[in-house]
């Protein structure tokens, strides 16, 4: 199933594929049923003729000089030939698909009935069975109406109908998706890139790059978590404990930032202690990033500074370093 | 899963290829012959033309073979004087099989038919209905005509030989004068080997093809250019021929002798020398008598 989704989700990305795919899909779907109902039609007519021709045969069949066994009568087999010629010649006028090939007291081979019959009658049962022939059940006697069908479909123009159908659908899903990219907004349009998070420091904002939400965080917080992600993609796999104190280093990139909003001119107060109150902080850095990246798991998992899990928000083994940033995923705008 | 469906189900395209499939099953539907008509008659063996008496609702029926002929005889009749005085239609009616015949004789239906002596006396229609033989073609010798050889007469001849007669068991010189001589021979009819053709043309191109080794037929001058009187055996003297017949249930003079001379007419334009031999039967009352061209 994820396999299936998988691919859905490939095929949605790429208009071509996408349209290309429908094409050939609904091609193959409307010529089945363009074909179906043609067939169907076709054998209806065939089933109409055969009707119809039974029925003038079966009123005509006083005058038609068939063998009589039953009053010793052999027939007169050139007049029935010249008969049948007439139904045929009817028939072509008609445009009919149904010939009547003879008329008969008795099928070409009836060997078949006999309980032990050898392979050359069996093969001649075979021809018998593959026979196209109508019963009539006459006074004493059967009489047979054997039929030549042309059982080619008749496909003419209209069998262009389908892949006009097709070409349809091909146009409108490329032309839909093609206006669906022209209303995108701007900054959707752009090529794809791994950024998530776009980090302003100018308008002390948080911005998703994927939805593009916005939400403000407080100097504090701020600078704390642009320090926490650079540090971070400096070092990465590093281990840092809210009861341990923050290494030097983490503390000099937060005082850069918070110097820097002061250059900025967000503040004018001296820099905060950024070892006290962590928990708010991070707190605070958190309901700020739910905010922006609303459902977007895959963000959250990358820049939401994990949370303790069962072992106390308090524990000694907490890290609440991002594991898996990467300098690719946040941009820091107005360093 | 459920959420794929869900949104296939919603999509906009799933409507344009439901629609799509519907019209495309329309279309085919289209395709093929859409308006099959019964088929008529085929077959109509008679034709009918009006008289210049046309309140009058009296119809004369003619009852012959062959539609080329049939159709001449009936164009002729319609001109007639008399005929046109004493009725409003003529038809002619030409699909000759033994059973209409009886039909047609046995219940008077035709007032003008040809018809074959012996069928005319097994009916009994001269005396029934009132027929009078009007005009009769003159008698003939059956033949068996070989292509090669005269045939002989014998049981023993008959043995490795295929026969060709006439399918129709009312023919005398083609069926019942033949299967005869088989049977005064003592040759048992269903062991032999027998072709059936529907006319005496047709049963002429089957001895020249080979399909058949002897034919039974009667002699026309016009043989001479395809067989050898030489390979001819006759087996019946004198097969009278066939004659036609004219319901007359009263004394209308004026219709026999007016039948005599139409029938004449019709005679002089026939192609065949046997059918152009018609004879009149004696009638005192009439003008021309026994003008038979021959």
């Amino acid at each position: 199933m994820s396999f299936l989704t998988t691919l859905f989700e490939k095929i949605r990305s790429s208009i071509w594929l996408k349209s290309i795919l429908s094409f050939v899909s609904s091609l193959i779907l409307f010529y089945f049923v363009y074909f179906l109902s043609l067939a169907n039609a076709h054998n209806k007519e065939l089933e109409t003729v055969k009707h119809e021709i039974v029925t003038r045969i079966a009123l005509d069949l006083p005058i038609i000089p068939i063998e009589k066994r039953w009053l010793n009568e052999v027939g007169d087999e050139e007049q029935i030939q010249a008969y049948i010629s007439l139904l045929n010649k009817f028939g072509e006028t008609q445009g009919w698909n149904t010939k009547v090939t003879s008329i008969t007291t008795t099928l070409p081979s009836t060997n078949y009935l006999r309980p032990h019959y050898s392979d050359r009658e069996k093969s001649s049962a075979a021809e018998t069975a593959k026979l196209e022939y109508e019963t009539l059940f006459s006074v004493e006697q059967n009489i047979y109406v054997l039929f030549d069908s042309n059982k080619k479909l008749p496909v003419g123009w209209l069998s262009v109908f389908p892949l006009l159908f097709s070409i349809c659908l091909f146009g409108f899903i490329l032309y839909r998706d093609k206006c669906k990219e022209q209303l995108k907004p701007m900054e959707l349009r752009r090529p794809q890139t791994p950024l998530l998070l776009t980090i302003d420091l100018r308008s002390k904002l948080l911005i998703s790059d994927k939805s593009g939400k916005e939400t403000p965080l407080s100097n504090k917080p701020l600078c704390f978590y642009c320090a926490l992600v650079e540090f971070c993609i400096a070092n990465p796999g590093v281990n840092l404990n809210l009861n341990k104190d923050l290494p030097e280093e983490f503390l000099l990139l937060s005082q850069k930032y918070f110097y820097r909003l002061i250059e900025l001119g967000h503040t004018i107060r001296k820099r905060p202690n950024f070892e006290s109150n962590l928990d708010k902080t991070l707190s605070e850095i958190r309901a700020a990033l739910e905010d922006v990246f609303e459902q977007d798991i895959a963000a959250k998992e990358r820049l939401v500074p994990p949370k303790a899990i069962g072992e106390g928000s308090r524990s000694k083994i907490h890290s609440f370093s991002l594991i898996n940033v990467n300098q690719e995923f946040v941009n820091i705008i107005g360093k | 899963m459920h959420l794929f469906l869900a949104k296939l189900h919603s999509s906009w395209y799933v409507s344009f290829i439901a629609i799509a499939c519907l019209l495309l099953w329309l279309i085919g539907q289209v395709g093929p012959n859409q308006h099959i008509i019964s088929l008529p008659t085929l077959i109509n063996p008679s034709m009918d033309c009006t008289t210049k008496s046309i309140s009058n609702a009296r119809t004369f029926v003619i009852y012959s073979g062959g539609e080329s002929n049939s159709t001449l005889l009936n164009q002729i009749v319609c001109r007639d004087k008399v005929i046109n005085k004493q009725f409003g239609t003529v038809s002619s009616y030409w699909g000759v099989s033994d059973v209409n015949t009886i039909s047609m004789l046995g219940n008077g239906k035709a007032d003008l038919a040809l018809v074959k002596e012996n069928i005319m006396s097994a009916l009994k229609a001269e005396e029934t209905h009132g027929y009078k033989k009007v005009a009769y073609y003159p008698s003939y010798q059956s033949f068996l005509i070989s292509l090669n050889e005269k045939p002989k007469l014998t049981k023993e001849y008959f043995f490795d030989k295929k026969i060709g007669l006439v399918v129709y068991p009312t023919s005398r010189s083609g069926h019942i004068v033949p299967k005869q001589l088989f049977t005064r021979l003592g040759l048992t009819l269903s062991r032999m080997n027998i072709e059936y053709a529907s006319t005496h043309k047709e049963l002429r191109e089957m001895l020249i093809s080979g399909e058949v080794d002897i034919i039974a037929s009667f002699w026309q001058e016009e043989d001479a250019a395809l067989f050898s009187k030489n390979y001819t055996t006759s087996i019946a003297e004198s097969v009278s021929g066939t004659a036609w017949y004219l319901r007359l249930a009263t004394e209308n003079n004026d219709l026999l002798c007016s039948t005599r001379q139409f029938l004449l007419s019709f005679a002089k334009q026939q192609t065949s020398s046997y059918y152009k031999s018609l004879k009149l039967a004696h009638a005192p009352q009439c003008k021309i008598n026994n003008g038979g061209i021959n």
